[in-house]
């Protein structure tokens, strides 16, 4: 074989990332089946004799060894299927399907503007440092941070949407609005407006850690050997802080951003629960509240599937970002 | 003269209080030769190759006395001024190559952002140039595709040397730049920086702590204690006939080039404190000559011969005193 070492590590890596996924998948199928109760308890009506109740477990494959509901389970997986939602009667796949897009665009969007203000923030604090600016910027920076993201909600709500009417209260469309699509969504003026206040809550949550992070670095950077380099060589202090100060601070910043991709399409449950943004999160609570097994199952598994790509996605970005981490090629 | 120093005096700014790290310092580089510059560490010799630069830490800054070059005096230099010389008449090659090049950035990166952005060149050109460069330095220009953790501690360093010759300078700083080398690669980055010099007819200050590179590499050599220069002149004078005790310890304390190991005597001791340092010669507390004026009053330095001067009470009996310093027992009594 005689791959070269990059594209052998990113197989690698692939290689991890799906042996993980399965024991996501395994895990998942035993913790449902360690809870108390069978699913048929919440499905049926105690009216139901015992032989319907009988005829749904086998319906359903339940009355089968565990053995063989694995190789099911695992089977149908693989072929995207998630089973029907008890409660919804819909098929899980389709309902998640439906969600995922609001979740993805609510964590992307606010991730975004945090990092972009924490990078920027972070890297004029470093240069401010021991200044005023400092002074009040950094408590309120791990202010925000610490703050209990359901409580920075409502008072986002309290203050813009009930008492000065700006925002929307929650959801992602008006009422008697529908939009099918992605693209539809993102065009969507009244998209955007139901998306501020939830954005604005993440974002207030999210932007310490690449601030205080690109502070950290920026500084220990600007004592760096190579910046003392770059001004003893006459550069302007733009390219000595842009192309060798910034550039190298980023590293550890970028993936904190990828990590912090993974964990907020997870974490966003509070906020979504807040705001009712009609995302993964909340799907994923409505399901468990109301015992909507299959539905919490596929939730589950996807939210584990995007957190444990977006941990290998870190990595190869990294990799590509700093190039004494990626795989020593050319000799 | 090319550079001019007088009396220099650089202060560092500490929780114990004001470190004179360079304090009335005389220093004279002509053109077209290398003058080495030695000392302990911390006698203040890369401070002062940093000053030269006016890159100094943040703590540190240039509180008197003259800098000379080219017509100038450089530490009363406006920033932009100063800007406008650094690299292009004035550059340097710092002691450990391996952090001083940008990690992330590709060799050709780093050599082209110094020959457009400080050379003014176009690209093209500008790459050429940086061949023709990495070349001169001994190394193959495919190299230049490379990261600087792909190269060998002593290839960083031709790098680093590629670097500070890229916009021709006058006079180049190097500041400890084989300390980190095994003795192989030494000598041969020694080869290559004399030979450069040489053939381009630089001016080169050559800082380090080590009397076998100044013998090697050196054409004269200013030696340092303590904030100061206590001697300085021709390297074949300084060596053969030092007429400071520090000098004379110095070259019994490393290994004799032809590597007489017995001779070995190191000088017992440590330098005054740069906070407050003694009122007299501030090598007297280790000086096996010492008497009473070398503790009262600091000596002036003066020619002794021609173009070779010493700042010592007694250098007028240096012959006898070399009789003496050259019995390893002086020193251990001390």
């Amino acid at each position: 074989m005689t791959l070269p070492r990059s594209a052998r590590h990113t197989l690698e890596r692939l290689g991890h990332l799906l042996l993980v996924l399965w024991v996501v998948a395994s895990l998942t199928f035993v913790l449902f089946r360690l809870m108390p109760g069978d699913p048929t308890l919440n499905f049926l009506s105690p009216s139901f004799s015992e032989e319907t109740r009988a005829a749904l477990l086998k319906g359903f494959g339940l009355d089968r060894p565990l053995w063989d509901q694995y190789l099911i389970y695992m089977s149908n997986l693989l072929h995207g299927e998630l089973g029907m939602s008890f409660l919804q009667g819909k098929p899980v796949a389709v309902l998640l399907v439906d969600a995922l897009p609001n979740t993805v665009i609510l964590t992307l969007v606010s991730l975004c503007a945090a990092y972009a203000f924490g990078i920027v923030a972070g890297a004029f604090l470093a240069f401010r440092r021991g200044g005023a600016v400092e002074a009040m910027a950094i408590p309120a920076a791990l202010a925000s941070r610490a703050a209990p993201e359901f409580w920075l909600g409502m008072l986002l709500l309290a203050a813009l949407s009930f008492e000065f009417g700006w925002f929307p209260t929650g959801g992602a469309l008006s009422p008697g609005q529908e939009l099918a699509g992605v693209g539809a969504r993102l065009v969507s003026a009244d998209y955007w407006w139901h998306l501020a206040l939830p954005a604005l809550t993440l974002v207030l949550y999210l932007q310490g850690l690449p601030l205080l992070l690109m502070r950290a670095t920026m500084l220990e950077v600007m004592n760096d050997e190579f910046i003392v380099m770059a001004r003893m060589k006459g550069l302007s202090r733009w390219s000595i802080v842009m192309r060798h100060a910034a550039r190298n601070a980023l590293l550890p910043v970028v993936t904190a951003f990828a990590l912090g991709l993974g964990a907020s399409i997870g974490g966003n449950v509070v906020v979504e629960t807040v705001f009712a943004w009609p995302g993964i999160g909340r799907v994923l609570v409505q399901a468990v509240q109301s015992a909507d097994y299959p539905l919490a199952q596929g939730a589950f598994i996807l939210i584990a599937a995007v957190l444990v790509t977006m941990n290998s996605l870190a990595d190869l970005v990294y990799s590509a970002l700093d190039p004494r981490v990626s795989v020593r090629a050319r000799r | 003269m090319l550079l001019s120093v007088r009396g220099l005096r650089v202060n560092y700014a500490s929780r114990a209080g004001v470190v004179r790290a360079v304090d009335g310092m005389d220093l004279d580089v002509p053109a077209g030769s290398i003058t080495g510059l030695v000392g302990e560490s911390g006698c203040g010799k890369s401070t002062l190759g940093r000053s030269l630069m006016r890159v100094l830490p943040e703590a540190g800054r240039i509180a008197g006395g003259q800098v000379m070059f080219e017509g100038r005096d450089i530490a009363a230099l406006g920033e932009a001024a100063m800007r406008a010389i650094r690299w292009r008449r004035l550059a340097f090659i710092p002691q450990t190559a391996m952090n001083a090049l940008d990690p992330v950035q590709r060799l050709r990166a780093q050599m082209l952002e110094v020959l457009t952005e400080r050379g003014g060149l176009r690209r093209t050109a500008a790459l050429a140039r940086a061949v023709e460069l990495f070349r001169m330095v001994g190394l193959d220009p495919v190299r230049l595709a490379d990261f600087p953790h792909q190269f060998s501690g002593g290839m960083r360093q031709r790098a680093s040397i590629a670097l500070a010759l890229a916009l021709a300078p006058v006079l180049v700083i190097a500041d400890e730049p084989v300390t980190a080398l095994d003795v192989i690669v030494q000598r041969q980055v020694l080869d290559v920086l004399r030979d450069l010099q040489s053939r381009l007819n630089l001016a080169m200050i050559l800082v380090t702590h080590d009397m076998a590179v100044v013998a090697y590499a050196c054409d004269r050599v200013a030696v340092m204690y303590a904030g100061r220069v206590v001697e300085a002149g021709p390297v074949a004078d300084v060596l053969e006939r030092p007429l400071h005790p520090y000098t004379m310890g110095l070259t019994h304390a490393f290994p004799d080039v032809h590597g007489d190991m017995a001779a070995l005597v190191p000088i017992e001791g440590s330098p005054p404190s740069l906070i407050d340092p003694p009122p007299g010669c501030r090598f007297a507390a280790r000086c096996p000559f010492a008497q009473a004026r070398c503790v009262a009053h600091d000596p002036a330095a003066l020619a002794y011969a021609s173009d070779h001067v010493a700042a010592c009470w007694r250098a007028d009996e240096a012959a006898e005193l070399r009789g003496l310093a050259a019995t390893p027992s002086t020193w251990i009594a001390a």
